[in-house]
This record gives C-alpha cells, structure tokens and sequence, in this order.
C-alpha cells in the first residue's frame, strides 16, 4: 500500500536552529511522488533519514515494510538512490564505477544497464569527472536503475540541468512506472516536473509538511481568482489562501472555488493553478503575506 | 483515437479523458472488443497523472462503456452499443432537467431557453 | 561475508586509482632498501599515502554518500577498511625484507644499515600503531575534519622516531631484539583494539552537510 510510512519524525540542527517534524508522512506504492520544498526546507535531511544516513531524534521510517535503520542493508539493497551529490570517484571511470558497485546488488542485470548505457551514449572508458553534469546524473540513474529497485528514491534530479536533459530524465521516470511494482519518490524544488509526472504531491516548508494529496485533485480543487479590486470584501477576503494585489486588480488563491464563485461571479476569472501556484500561494499564506 | 486534453481548462483533467473515450466509442471509433491502452501507458502518453487515467478508466467501467479483466487489459464492452447510447442519453437528460429547473425558476421563456442551448451547441 | 569481500574490492579500485602517486614512493621504498632508515622512511610515508588519501579522495567527491546509499552494515565498511591496512602492513614490510635481504647477498652493509628480520616486524609493530591510532580519528571525523589531527599525528610519529633515532640509532633493532616474534601479537592486538573502538564510532556517525 504505502512504499514509504513516517511517523513522529523529528529531527533537529543545532546550528541553525532547523527542526524537521514529520508527525506523519506516507508515499503510496506504484505511482510517482514528487517532494517540494525551497531550499533548506528539508527535503535533502529527509531523504538522508530513508537512506539512514541520518538517524532521527525521534520517530519511525519504514520502507518497503521494513524498519529504514533496523534492517538498512535489505532496504537499501532494493532502493535505487541518486543523491545530490552522487559520491563517486571522481578519477574512476564508469566502468571501474560499475564494477565497484554491481557486486552489491543481487539483482543487478547486467543486460540492462548497457542498454541504459547505450540510450544515454555513456562511454564506460570515460573518466567520471571528465563527464557533463547531465551525463553524470544519467550515469548516476543508469546505476541506480540497472538492479530492478522497487523503489527509485532521487533528490533533485533536475536540478542543474537544461531543459532538454531535465525531460529526458522525466521520460526516463515515467518509463520505469510501465514496470509495475516500482514506485518513485523524488525531491525537487522545480515545480513544473511535478506538473509533468507526479501523481501525488507532498509540500515541504520549514521542515513540516503543508499539503500532501494527489496532485490532480488538489490542483483541481484551488483556483486562481484574477478580479477587479472592488470583489474584495470582508466577505470574500476569508476564501482567499494568499492574495496579492496590484494597482490594476487582484490575484489570489483560493481552495473553495465553488463559493468565491458564487461571489464573484464572472466578473473574475479563473484559472486552474499549476504546482507551483499551489506551492507558492500556501507557503506565502504560512509566511503571514 | 485522438484525445487532446487542456491543463488549463476548467474541466478536470479525468473527465476530459473520459468523454473522449465515450465519444470514440459512441461513434464506433473504438469496436466492441476492442483493446484500450494500458493505464500506465495513456498516462505516459497524455503526460497525465496515473491517478487520472485511473479514474478515467474506472468511471467508464462504472458506466459500461468499458471491461477490465486482470491481467489482460481493458476492452470496449461488447454491451450494445444503443445501450450505450441510452445511458449517455439518460444522463443528458438529467442534466437538461436540472437546466430547465433552474431556467423556470427565474422566469426564463421556452424560445430564450432554446436560443441559449443552440448558442451553447455551436461554441462547443 | 559478501559485502565485505565487494567493500575490499572498492578500497583496492580506489588505490588503483591513484597508484600513479603511489608507485613512485613504492619503488622509492623498495630501492632504498640498502638502508633501514631511508627504507623505513618511505615506508611511513606510503602508509600515510595509503590510509589517508583514499578517504581524502572518497570526501572530495562525497564518497561517503555513495557506501551510505550501498546495502551494507556500518560494521562492514569498518572491517573492510581494517583488513585492506593489515593487508598494507604484511605486504610492505615484507617486501622491504626481501628486497633488503636480496641487497644483504649482494653487497656488504654496514650492521646498523642492515634490514633484519626483526627490523621487518618492528616495521609492522609501528605500522599497527600508526594505522590504529589514525584509522578510528578517520572514521569519526572523516578525512576533511581528521586532516589535521592526522597530519599531527605524523609529524608527531616522524619526530618521535627522529629524536629516538639521535638518541639510539638502532633503535629499531632494539625493539626488534626486546620484542621478537611477539611484535606480531602486539601489533594484531593494537589494530584489535582499534577496531573495536572505531566500530561503534563509525555506527553513530551521521553524514551531514
């Protein structure tokens, strides 16, 4: 049922004075997840807690139905991970990086990762460090991919990459969810990925979670109401999550669409919000704007 | 089939989907019989969520138009295709009742009535 | 154990990976066995190049993420660490013996020159107290913060060694002489007790930044 379950998850930085506390959190099994959040919100120091590299002040994480810190290694021997910062050696090339790691994974298909190898072009006499950073993320996934994890656990994949490559790497998402049985929980604070492939969203802000649902039904349940600043009463203000208002009128978000409707009426418009109006309208309303 | 959806229109994203479907299956573009794409598969192609395609496909199965059978996909139904056309009929005139309804109640004329549904028929 | 053999495995692809900085010291090492002291010399200096440039290597790109995402025991990594620098002191000792004792047939060698035995098992004694002292400091700190602890460590060792050598310089066939076949004992134990003192350190260590 639920790929990831978190429960009572607190963990806190001294410096800084950062605390991530996730009373509940849960990923379902088969579909794309996707995790966002600004920077420093958390989403890295969750990630780390799943891989138990991290472990928590307080609070449980089971993955696959197992204990993340308890039983580590059987978890993560069916987690295919890419991290941020991948950690390879940089003077090593893909090939000697394949033989170091191949040997840890039970399931490894050795087929599939030159297929993988040759869809991405990667040369495996290449030096790692001698490789674009898109290539190195599609080595990093290669890998990852290539052991039949069950669950695919990636922060930020798309990040520092150019559009091109960013897609890529979503089609390569997507492909894998064909598969049944995989699920795919990947952190990113470049919300148009979300719009592209998530099938459920989780929003992260100052280490607590904001919203988390199905990405269709909470994009389907706010609108964006653009109106006339005299629509603006002490009536209406109330339905509005975040409001900004301009010389010319209003724009504002708003999670019961049916009463501003009924409200407003045509003299507005509506439009449905993206991920990243969703994103930016309830973390700015939790900003006090 | 050709099925075009708008992220930005009103309409939800699963009821987009699932009109197109009845439309091709009403007007016999897709046979009795015949084989659907997988849910994964429209999902990946429509750049939709699963979840979507999902409901989509569900809703049809409710509504008869389609079988999904475990393993092997999901089939246009072999139900009549009149029938087909009865319950689609039926749930128009559901809504057209409530129209109505809603049109009585302020007053509004029959010849104004059906001025407004042609208006309505030809935009769409 | 599976995982430990593939963790070897890794250690040996890093050092591979730069034998280049290596193999000079090693030959280095080797060629100079006409003397214990500039043997012994090249020996410490390989050592630290083993110990620590592969952790140095693993932080520069963030290596300790990549044992972290792998299906293996905190235990493991230690163990495999430990066996790759017991396999570094047989080996380098040993070959500064046979390389000093081929010297020895060849030319005469004045006697506190020479390379014993005994000085052989001296190198590994001293070689288990390098290694056990520094490997845990790498293991809790890892090599960014450990670097100049580690650093202090050596120089410490090399002045140490330094003023001994003013004082006696046949210092390393005294221990020889004093400890005998029971310089392999000790030095099995010291790396012994580090190990038991790094495992824990290792497992409560969290990888942040």
């Amino acid at each position: 049922m639920y790929v990831i379950e978190i429960s009572g998850l607190k963990k806190r930085f001294e410096e800084g004075g950062f605390c991530l506390d996730l009373p509940e959190m849960r990923v379902p099994e088969g579909y794309i997840t996707g995790f966002i959040g600004e920077n420093g919100a958390g989403k890295t120091t969750t990630l780390k807690l799943m891989m138990d590299m991290l472990y928590p002040d307080e609070g449980t994480i089971r993955i696959l139905g197992l204990d993340a810190h308890l039983q580590g290694p059987q978890v993560r021997a069916q987690i295919g991970y890419v991290g941020s910062t991948p950690g390879y050696l940089a003077h090593a090339t893909l090939e000697t990086l394949k033989r170091m790691h191949a040997p840890f994974y039970p399931n490894w298909d050795e087929a599939l990762y030159r297929r993988f190898c040759d869809r991405f072009s990667l040369d495996g006499k290449k030096k790692y460090k001698d490789l674009s950073t898109g290539k190195q993320k599609q080595f990093s996934i290669c890998i990852a991919l290539s052991h039949h994890p069950k669950l695919l656990l990636m922060d930020e994949p798309t990040a520092n990459l150019d559009p091109l490559a960013r897609q890529e790497i979503l089609d390569i998402l997507t492909e894998e969810l064909q598969r049944e049985g995989v699920s795919v929980f990947f952190s990113t604070h470049i919300t148009s990925d979300l719009d592209k492939i998530a099938d459920y969203v989780q929003f992260l802000h100052h280490g607590r979670l904001l919203i988390a649902g199905e990405k269709d039904r909470i994009c389907e349940g706010n609108r964006v109401v653009k109106g006339p600043l005299h629509l603006l009463t002490p009536e209406t203000e109330p339905l509005f999550v975040n409001l900004r208002r301009s010389e010319f009128g209003f724009t504002g978000l708003t999670g019961c669409p049916d009463e501003v409707f009924s409200l407003l009426g045509d003299e507005a418009v509506y439009e449905k919000p993206t991920v990243e109006d969703i994103f930016l309208g309830y973390t700015q309303a939790e900003r006090g704007h | 089939m050709n099925i075009i959806i708008s992220n930005t229109s009103p309409q939800p994203l699963y009821e987009q989907v699932e009109e197109q479907i009845k439309r091709a299956i009403l007007s016999g573009e897709l046979a009795p019989g015949e084989a659907l794409p997988s849910i994964r598969y429209l999902a990946r192609e429509l750049r939709v969520s699963i979840i979507t395609a999902k409901r989509a496909y569900d809703d049809l199965e409710r509504d008869g138009f389609v079988q999904t059978t475990q393993g092997k996909g999901t089939f246009v139904s072999l139900a009549n295709l009149d029938r087909l056309r009865e319950v689609a009929m039926s749930q128009i005139e559901e809504k057209l009742a409530e129209a109505v309804g809603a049109a009585k109640a302020i007053g509004l004329g029959l010849e104004e009535f059906q001025q407004i549904i042609e208006e309505l028929y030809r935009e769409a | 154990m599976e995982n430990v053999k593939n963790l070897v495995r890794m250690e040996g692809y890093k050092l591979l990976c730069i034998r280049k900085a290596l193999f000079g010291y090693l030959a280095l090492m080797v060629f100079s066995a006409f003397a214990i002291q500039s043997a012994g010399f090249f020996f410490f200096i390989l050592l630290y190049l083993l110990t620590y440039t592969p952790t140095a290597y693993d932080e520069q790109s963030k290596g300790e993420y990549h044992i972290g995402m792998l299906p293996v025991e905190r235990v493991q990594v230690v163990q495999a660490k430990y066996l790759v620098s017991l396999a570094e002191l047989v080996v380098l000792p040993l070959l500064i013996g046979l390389s000093g004792g081929l010297v020895n047939c060849l030319i005469e060698i004045p006697e506190n020159y020479q390379i014993s035995f005994g000085v052989v098992l001296s190198l590994f004694f001293g070689g288990a107290m390098f290694v056990g002292v520094v490997m845990p400091c790498l293991l809790w700190l890892g090599s960014i913060r450990a670097r100049y602890l580690v650093m202090t460590i050596y120089l410490l060792s090399f002045a140490g060694m330094g003023a001994i050598s003013y004082l006696d310089n046949q210092w390393m066939n005294h221990i020889a002489q004093a400890g005998g076949i029971w310089l392999i004992p000790s030095g099995l134990a010291v790396l012994l007790f580090s190990y038991a003192v790094a495992v824990p350190l290792y497992r409560r260590r969290q990888f942040t930044s």
